[in-house]
């Protein structure tokens, strides 16, 4: 069991008063298991992955959870800035903003594979061979170019590069192939799989098609888990009304918001958009579990 | 790069105007040009002497032709010469620049590296010290400079009698080592003086700067690859940083002549500062247009070297971002 | 308000409250005349509260006077130097060639070495009144030209600008009616670090000795103190009183203005 995550309860302060985020998330994930957590923008994806690395902003806080990786507990911030970089690597969304613009990227990889503990001729071999792998043919004219030089897809691969030079146990990509058409988004998926075979991997991703190359998927709803299994089942087959409504909506660019039908009341997020709900819907939601398989809905 | 070289030119454009106000001031102030320009007023002056110096002055041309014969002694580095004093004003500042130039640089350097230093502490820090290190910079930054001065003159040369508090070599430093240590025990308090004064609003700056750029996804990204801060502060935000921090200093040195003038006179050194005032009582008006001249020219020139050196470590401004 | 920004801006008004006061009613304070001579250098007691100076003047008495040529010069230049930065950087912030012009103004200006400048001007410029009110005005309109400026560029970008454009009302028309009332916020916060911006200068100035100098200000009463020997006798009553009215003064304008100051959304 490499990352043993249970989110509690993530609440942010804003104007006015707080905000619970995220709420009662939990899951699991192997070795090599490839776990997608998908959901809309501004569902709570990008805080759970903060909060794995205890690098959630300022004016948020979470209570009541528990993270275990590699049966370290990472409630002790010295530990978790030990491992990140070492253990746990991350792969954000846009390679562009993410790095330094004013240092090569031959620095940027340095940094890196020095916090690994490699020096001289092997950190200079380790750099190129890590371009490589990320897919360069030609490494060494990418590592004197800046990252403003790099187009889009090239920083993407600078990132992953990145994510090599540390032996990883948790691979974290977060919407990664955002940008990208839709051949890409699967191939960087495989390429993902191939590059960290025994990492468990999760993906953040807003998109179906991203989810569905995965082992196994984590359906979220405004910071809830209203569903998870099988990838194959949840991106085919749903169960929930409301993964049902993702798979309908056409999900290309980000999704828009369905309509909403009724006020919200009751513990169900998806309740004032769901088309399917009744009176059942506003008590209490029970966690339906059968065979791998796992759901929140009343119906 | 465009950014850069604008400034530049915004520069060399200020160099021009005060070339003109030195030239238009004495000339449109209501009053005889003549006075102006020698510093003595009719009275004092006889009828022949008075016409020689209408005739040596060109007042009686046109514009355009005493702007030529102007132009002409300033390249010829003549900057007039002070009757008061009897001697050219070249000779007279250059006897006098170099305290000027040793108190103002050593200010500009010492505070502009303190500043960086403390303010990308803290500023990438949430912690006590930014915490106390904003206020009390944001105080001393109310307290005009004679005020500073004068209670460092006060505490440390009166109370503790640690430090001189006038001129700059005691009566009777012999020369070599002693009297370059015996310069330095002179210029500790008047430098003090001008660094706190300087100080805060440059640490202010660099605080705010390094704050922002905090928030930067880059540096989110450093502290997701576990990167420790001491490599973030120094490598990344440093970097970053830099050009701002570079303009700061150029600027620096403008504010730093001004700072000058007040401590010299707090402090009885003879330096450009205390020729200026010794001119504004004496109403010497060559002399006051020569350091006029001088001191812009000393602050256009740091600005323009700045902007120099900001066109060589910033990367975008140089490649023009062609892939 | 929360009760941080409340003190601010209580202490920040009492003080500017009890000099003004002081500058508007001297007798209140002090029933010593100006000039009135008594024994010189006199130490502080409980019939001269800050001591005399070497002419035997009432220092107390003279820092009450002092207080309103202070404020004069400090608050009118100030107001000058805020109307001809806002002119100013409305103007700078058009899109066309007299936009460049008087961005390239602003530029310049930014760069001048500020002290000596206003020394040698102040000098040519002789030692009344209104001559210094002026010269200070006309170097400290600089940081708030350049906050109009930028404020003004964003406002431009608005859509309801847009819209006046569109219905075809005068640029004049549209500054006036349209964009001015939205500096409201910027002219405010800038009132403030002009206005003490110009202490500081016309503090600078007087301590050198520039300016009227029958009518002290307080930089003024330093340089007495500081010419006739104050530090020889340690008179620091004559000497930091002055100067610590001054840094008080100054930082009640900070203080009133970090109460204003409306949080960054």
């Amino acid at each position: 069991m490499v990352l043993s995550y249970k989110s509690g309860e993530i609440t942010a302060k804003i104007k006015g008063g707080s905000r619970v985020i995220v709420r009662d998330v939990d899951f699991d994930i192997e070795e090599g298991e490839r776990l997608a957590l998908i959901g809309e923008t501004g569902a709570g994806k990008t805080m759970i992955a903060q909060s794995i690395m205890r690098l959630l902003p300022e004016n948020v806080r979470q209570t009541g959870g528990s993270m275990v990786f590699c049966g370290v507990d990472l409630s002790d911030l010295k530990t978790v800035r030990k491992i990140l970089g070492k253990e746990i690597a991350y792969i954000p969304q846009s390679g562009a903003d993410c790095l330094n613009p004013t240092r090569k990227v031959k620095y940027h990889l340095y940094d890196s594979l020095k916090r690994m503990g490699l020096k001289g001729d092997a950190l200079k071999a380790a750099c190129i061979d890590n371009l490589v792998k990320a897919g360069f043919e030609d490494a060494a004219a990418i590592l004197n170019l800046y990252p403003f030089q790099l187009s889009g897809g090239m920083a993407q691969r600078v990132t992953i590069a990145l994510a090599l030079c540390s032996h990883a146990k948790l691979i974290i990509c977060d919407e990664a192939t955002n940008g990208l058409n839709y051949v890409d988004k699967t191939v960087f998926v495989k390429r993902i799989s191939e590059l960290f075979p025994s990492a468990a991997k999760l993906f953040i991703t807003h998109d179906m098609q991203v989810a569905g190359a995965c082992d196994r998927i984590g359906v979220l709803c405004s910071g809830r888990l209203v569903e998870s299994g099988e990838a194959a089942i949840v991106s085919t087959a749903p169960k929930h009304p409301y993964t049902q409504s993702l798979l309908s909506a056409l999900a290309k660019n980000g999704m828009k918001q369905t309509p909403v039908l009724r006020k919200n009341e009751g513990d169900c997020p998806f309740y004032p958009r769901c088309e399917i709900a009744c009176e059942e819907c506003k008590g209490e939601i029970p966690r339906i579990e059968e065979g791998g398989h796992m759901r929140r809905c009343a119906l | 790069m465009k950014k850069y070289i604008k400034n530049i030119v915004v520069c060399l454009v200020c160099f021009l105007f005060i070339i003109l106000l030195n030239f238009a001031l004495p000339r449109l102030i209501s009053g005889d040009p003549v006075a102006y320009l020698t510093g003595m007023d009719e009275g004092s002056m006889s009828v022949e002497q008075y016409e020689f110096y209408r005739n040596a002055l060109h007042i009686d041309e046109n514009a355009f032709v005493q702007f030529g014969y102007y132009l002409k002694d300033i390249f010829a580095g003549r900057l007039g010469y002070s009757f008061r004093k009897q001697a050219s004003v070249a000779e007279l500042i250059g006897t006098r620049i170099g305290a000027t130039l040793q108190i103002s640089f050593a200010a500009v350097v010492i505070s502009c590296a303190l500043a960086l230093v403390w303010g990308l502490t803290s500023g990438s820090k949430k912690g006590l010290l930014d915490k106390v290190s904003t206020p009390v910079n944001v105080l001393v930054g109310t307290f005009p400079t004679f005020l500073i001065g004068m209670i460092l003159i006060i505490v440390f040369s009166f109370d503790f009698k640690i430090f001189p508090y006038s001129g700059l070599n005691s009566p009777d430093a012999e020369g070599g080592a002693a009297y370059f240590f015996d310069r330095i025990y002179h210029l500790i308090l008047p430098v003090v003086t001008l660094i706190a004064v300087m100080l805060p609003s440059r640490f202010l700056l660099m605080r705010n700067t390094v704050r922002t750029a905090m928030g930067e996804r880059y540096v989110l990204f450093a502290r997701q690859r576990g990167l420790n801060m001491h490599r973030i502060r120094y490598s990344y935000l440093l970097k970053n940083v830099a050009p701002p921090f570079a303009t700061m200093v150029g600027m620096s040195v403008g504010a730093s002549i001004g700072g000058s003038v007040i401590v010299e006179n707090l402090f009885s050194i003879n330096g450009m500062g205390t020729l200026l005032t010794d001119a504004v009582y004496a109403l010497d008006y060559p002399l006051l247009q020569g350091v006029l001249f001088v001191s812009a020219a000393i602050a256009m020139v740091s600005i323009v070297l700045t902007d120099i050196i900001c066109i060589i470590i910033d990367p975008k401004a140089r490649s023009e971002g062609v892939k | 308000m929360n009760k941080k920004r409340l003190t601010a801006l209580i202490i920040g008004c009492a003080i500017i409250a009890f000099f003004v006061l002081m500058a508007a009613f001297p007798s209140i304070f002090t029933h010593y005349g100006a000039k009135e001579m008594f024994d010189s250098w006199q130490s502080p007691s409980a019939v001269h509260m800050l001591g005399t100076n070497d002419m035997g003047y009432d220092i107390f008495t003279e820092l009450v006077y002092g207080a309103g040529q202070t404020l004069l010069i400090s608050v009118s230049s100030g107001l000058i130097a805020m109307l001809l930065g806002t002119v100013i950087g409305m103007l700078a912030a058009m899109n066309n060639l007299v936009g460049h012009i008087f961005n390239g103004i602003i530029n310049v200006f930014m760069l001048l070495p500020k002290l000596v400048c206003l020394i040698v001007v102040a000098a040519f410029l002789g030692r009344s009144q209104i001559a210094t009110i002026l010269l200070i005005a006309a170097f400290g309109w600089v940081g708030t030209a350049r906050a109009v400026r930028a404020r003004t560029l964003k406002i431009a970008n608005s859509v309801f600008i847009e819209n006046c454009v569109i219905q075809g009302y005068s640029k004049l028309h549209i500054a006036m009616r349209h964009v001015l009332p939205n500096l409201y916020d910027v002219l405010f916060s800038r009132l403030v670090s002009c206005v003490s911006g110009c202490v500081m200068m016309e503090s600078s100035l007087s301590f050198l000795g520039i300016g009227d100098l029958y009518n002290p200000t307080w930089g003024t009463m330093i340089n007495f103190a500081f010419r006739r020997g104050a530090f020889i006798r340690r008179a620091y009553n004559w000497l930091l009183v002055p100067a610590v009215a001054i840094s008080l003064l100054v930082l009640a304008f900070y203080l009133i203005g970090l109460a204003v100051k409306k949080r960054e959304a």
